[in-house]
């Protein structure tokens, strides 16, 4: 009896929250009503007697996956939604598109064979609901699931390191700036006049030209004034 | 009170499971913002860890917890799924200054 006024209770949590996740017009609510969903999940969990499970679901779920979804949503701004236009005719399409997937899925649930009656009378189930399941589960995970469960461990440093490399500025060694890093060791082997020289033509190729035809003209004349003085 | 209010059995949590997920699905397809799509997708992932930890109690629990291992695996590869997706996003919105999905369009035709 208990158990049955918990599960309502939770089933009516979970579904009011993962509608307002889904239809409310703030991102930010949004994030806030996923917590309730997974934390309702969570209590599923309990009554299914998945103890670290319904654990594991808070920590990853709840905590830190809404924190990385509420960091996201600081990063791109959640002014978007506000003036977005709404295509209402696309709306109702998906919907209906929504339902129908529902409906096939509750008929199958409805129409299957397999006993779907409860039978947690079971010994081990009794046991899971006064010991808890947990060390079971280890046992499982290091024994026959071993090699899934190392696999597991690989594929969240993968995607740690690419979150991290996908996600950070690029500080890549652009052409500009390899060019920047060759002129300045040029520069600093060079005598000033040349130095600024090349300054001006790496920097503004367009007036280095007439500065060059400028400062060529001014060396000739001062060449044939002093040519004229001897 | 009707009986299956009072006795909970693996139907309900099947049907519970089914909602979530078809409210996460008309998420996926109706929103436009990135962020919140990944959002919804979470959320059918959790749904099937309902199922799967439902018929793990209620139908195989002499078999050991097969059904919560799975399960576990889910939540690993989801949380996987999620941090390069959201900086997947993050990358995009330095690319296109945009969070809307309707943006990304150097790809169409």
């Amino acid at each position: 009896m208990l158990d049955s006024a918990i599960f309502w209770v939770f089933a009516i949590l979970s579904v009011g929250a993962a509608l307002g996740a889904v239809f409310t017009r703030s991102i930010i609510h949004a994030a806030l009503f996923l917590i309730v969903v997974f934390m309702s999940i969570a209590g599923f969990f309990v009554l299914n007697n998945a103890d670290f499970l319904a654990i594991a679901q808070i920590i990853i779920y709840a905590v830190g996956l809404t924190i990385i979804m509420l960091f996201a949503i600081m990063f791109t701004g959640d002014k978007v939604m506000e003036k977005q236009k709404v295509n209402r005719m696309g709306r109702l399409a998906y919907g209906i598109i929504a339902a129908y997937v529902f409906a096939l899925l509750i008929r199958a649930v409805l129409s299957s064979t397999v006993n779907i009656m409860p039978n947690v009378t079971s010994e081990v189930a009794l046991q899971f609901s006064t010991q808890g399941s947990t060390t079971m589960l280890g046992e499982l995970l290091f024994n026959k699931y071993g090699l899934p469960f190392e696999l597991a461990s690989l594929l969240l440093l993968a995607a740690m390191i690419g979150a991290i490399v996908i996600a950070k500025k690029q500080f890549s060694e652009s052409p500009s700036q390899l060019g920047d890093v060759r002129l300045a060791l040029d520069l600093a082997s060079a005598p000033p006049e040349d130095a600024i020289r090349a300054l001006r033509r790496e920097r503004m190729p367009d007036i280095a030209e007439e500065a060059d035809v400028v400062t060529n003209a001014k060396t000739e004349s001062e060449k044939a004034s002093s040519a004229a003085k001897h | 009170m009707p009986d299956f209010i009072t006795h909970i059995g693996l139907v309900h949590y099947i049907v519970l499971a089914t909602v979530l997920f078809s409210i996460g699905l008309v998420g996926v397809l109706t929103n436009r913002n990135v962020v919140r799509v990944l959002m919804a997708v979470e959320l059918m992932l959790s749904a099937v860890n309902i199922n799967l930890v439902a018929f793990n109690n209620y139908l195989h629990t002499n078999l050991g917890l097969m059904g919560q291992a799975f399960a576990i695996f889910i939540l690993t590869v989801s949380a996987a799924e999620a941090t390069v997706g959201l900086a997947l996003v993050i990358a995009l919105y330095r690319a296109r200054a945009t969070a809307d999905m309707e943006d990304y369009n150097l790809l169409k035709w």
